[in-house]
Order: structure tokens, then sequence, then C-alpha cells
């Protein structure tokens, strides 16, 4: 089944999980640093974005902790979440690819 | 509790219960030191992920018990709305007076099988009740087309018209998806069901114009285009509109949320022309008659996203 190419935050907040369960600040300040400073995840952003990856069950829920009496909720990818990020990791490979070999053929900048 | 906190979670209640404590944690943990109260920036993008959130849950949930019984209130309603049709034709057209224009077209095919659809509903004959219904809102297109000319969508009363055919592919498309008036009768109960009963009566009176004499001794119908401001007759409409939505919507049930999110729409053109008696003979009437369609439209969508939601569902369990 062919799917629509990922928003950033959203393959960015996979590519996070793939390392390992996290919470949501966690995400937060990996994100940060996997997009070199880049993206900075607002908490609206991160939980909508969670949201609809549980839903479509590309993450799931893997523990809850209490941490100074406050809510922690860990999350993992899953299975399909993680096929469907390798997929998507491939195609922007192939994507950067192309247009690298057609920048040296121009003479540009690559 | 601090001041930041405090107002945060003012913010939150914009979410589902169950992030709230986690979301509140996260802001909380990002916070610069000595902050009251959350930046524009941060506030902005917790009401975007709060209306995202609402919206994957809704969407998700639209083939649910809860989204059945909102539609089959709806069928309850746009059916018992389409009677009037039936009224209007056995009434005497001589002297015909109507509050709200224009009345329901006088063509038996287009109304007599609503009584038949409400029978079949109650007995609980879903797809036979569903199927008439689509049958009968259908009938109307011809009568839109030939009437109109060949320009159907241009001729003015036959473009008001379409607040009648959108009740009727309103009522066919909510009887499609849900249990219709066998369950929505048990679910208002007796006592709203008396009161959505007076209200549609209310309604079908002024449409009709049972009983009533023109005033001033001739027959005046109020027209989109030529507005008596602030006209008193108004009111006549509008409380039978809303004793009927007063009657079904029941906001402390999760259904009964959803039903009245589907029912103002879709008499968004009836509550929409009501105001236009309030606007200035110089208004632009167009402009407003196209876009109080926009509700009858939307509603429909809605519906035929909860048929594919069902299919979906049905695939998902046999599979």
């Amino acid at each position: 089944m062919k799917h629509r190419s990922l928003q950033e935050p959203t393959f960015l907040i996979l590519t996070a999980l793939a390392a390992g369960p996290q919470h949501g600040y966690g995400i937060i300040g990996d994100v940060e640093r996997i997009s070199d400073g880049r993206v900075r995840l607002r908490a609206g952003t991160l939980y909508a974005a969670l949201d609809r990856l549980t839903s479509d069950g590309l993450a799931a829920i893997d523990r809850e902790d209490v941490v100074e009496g406050r809510l922690r909720r860990y999350y993992r990818l899953t299975d399909p979440g993680a096929s469907r990020l390798a997929a998507e990791a491939e195609h922007l490979r192939h994507n950067a690819e192309t247009a690298t070999a057609r920048l040296r053929l121009a003479g540009g900048p690559a | 509790m601090n001041p930041l906190e405090h107002r945060l979670r003012r913010w939150l209640r914009l979410y589902p219960i169950d992030q709230r404590e986690e979301i509140l944690g996260v802001l909380l943990a990002t916070a610069g030191p000595g902050r009251e109260r959350p930046s524009p920036r941060d506030a902005a993008d917790l009401v975007g992920g709060a209306v995202r959130v609402r919206l994957n849950r809704e969407i998700r949930s639209l083939s649910s018990p809860i989204w059945r019984d909102a539609f089959a209130v709806l069928s309850l309603v746009t059916t018992l709305l389409l009677f009037t049709g039936v009224i209007d034709l056995l009434r005497d057209y001589n002297g015909h007076y109507s509050l709200v224009q224009p009345p329901p077209a006088p063509v038996w095919p287009m109304w007599a099988p609503w009584i038949i659809v409400a029978v079949l509903s109650v007995r609980g004959l879903r797809r036979t009740a569903a199927g008439l219904a689509w049958a009968a809102a259908l009938s109307q297109l011809p009568w839109l087309a030939v009437s109109a000319g060949g320009s159907a969508f241009e001729a003015p009363f036959v473009y008001d018209h379409l607040f009648w055919f959108g009740l009727a592919v309103i009522a066919a498309a909510a009887l499609s998806v849900s249990d219709g008036l066998r369950r929505a009768l048990p679910l208002l109960g007796r006592w709203r069901v008396a009161a959505l009963a007076i209200g549609v009566g209310g309604f079908a009176y002024v449409v009709t114009g049972i009983g009533q004499r023109p005033p001033r001794g001739s027959v005046v119908a109020l027209n989109l285009t030529e507005q008596a401001p602030l006209d008193p007759r108004w009111l006549f409409t509008l409380a039978p509109t809303v004793l009927i939505i007063a009657a079904v919507v029941r906001l402390r049930t999760a259904y009964g949320r959803r039903a009245a999110a589907v029912l103002v729409p879709s008499l968004a053109p009836l509550l929409c022309s009501l105001t236009l008696w309030l606007a200035p003979p110089d208004a632009p009437a167009v402009v407003i008659v196209d876009f109080r369609l926009i509700g009858p439209v939307a509603v429909v969508l809605l519906i035929g996203a909860t048929a594919v939601s069902h299919v979906r569902e049905r695939r998902r369990s046999t599979s």
C-alpha cells in the first residue's frame, strides 16, 4: 500500500523513538538534537502527532511512570512504525542521491 | 499551584482528559524560569494541537455507537420536518400564505413517501426505509431541473428550494447510517418527542399557513431579495425552530452534543434566512444565500465519511 510522505516533525519523532522508548520531554530534546537545533517541537504539535501515530499503530505507549508527582508516559516504535520509518528513510535517501547526482552533472555545489 | 500551572491547566481543558497531566508535565519542564503565563506562540500551538487531537479522535469515532445515535436523532428531526410537504399538499392552495420561502413544491412523490419511510423506520426495517428515503429525496431532482427550465441552480426559487432537497438528502443519509426512528424515539424519551412534535407542528403551521389569513388582506410572502428589516414575523418561524433544536439537543450526553453539531448546520439555511430578515434591504443577499448551503453540504459529507468508516470497519472485522 502506497503511503503519503511523512511530515518532517513526524519523521523526526519516529526517528527519536527508533533509539528506544522515550517520554514527551525526552522526544522534544532528541528531535532538537537530531535536527541540529533546526526543529524545536512544542507540546501541542508533539502530542497531536503522538495521538495520530498511536491511533495509526505506528507508535504505542510503552509504560507510565509518576516522577515528582507528575505522569510520565513512555512511547515506543511499533513494528509497522519501524517499517514505515525505514521506507520513508529509503525514499528520502533515493531523492537526495538523485538531487546530488543531477547537481554534479550540472556543475552545481554538490 | 503556581500561576503558570494554573493558567496551563485552563488551556489544557481543550484536550482529552487522558492527555492533560502528561502535557502539563512537558509544558512545565520546557517553560523558562520565572514565567507566569504561556507565550502567545505556545498558546497558539496548544490550541492548534487540541483541534488536531479532537478532530483525529472524532473522525476515528465516526463508526461508534455515539455517532450512530446522533444520526438517528438527526433522521427523526429531518423526517418529521419533511412531513410539512405532506401537510402542505393536503390543504387548499387558495390564499396560501407561507412565512418561509419557498414552501415545499406541490408534487406528491416528493413528500408522500416520507410517511411510509417513518413507519418503516419505526418498525426497524432500516434498509427499506433508507432506500425509499433516497428515492423520495432524489425524486426532487427532475422537478428542480424541469421547473428551472434547464438552468436549475440559477433560478432563485429553485435555488431556495434546495433547503427542502438538502433536508431530504440529509434524512435519507442519516437513515442509511443509523438505526433511524426506532432508536431515536426511546433515546429522546416521551417528553422530548412531544416537544419535538410541537416544534415540527409549529414549523408546519408557519410554512403552510394553516388557518392563517394574509396580513392586510393580501398574500404577502417574505422575499429574500426584498427584506422587511426588523419584521416581527420572523419570530413565528424562529420559535418552532428553537423548540425543535432544544427538544433534541442534550448537551450533557456525548450523542446529544454530536446531534447538535449536525442538526444546527442542517437547519442553517432556515436560520440564515431568518437573519436575512433582519438585514438592511441593500444587504448582499445572494452572498449569504450561497453561504447558507455550506451547513447541509458539510453534514452530508460527514455522513458520507461515516458510511466509508462503517465499510472499513466491516472489512477489518471480516479480514
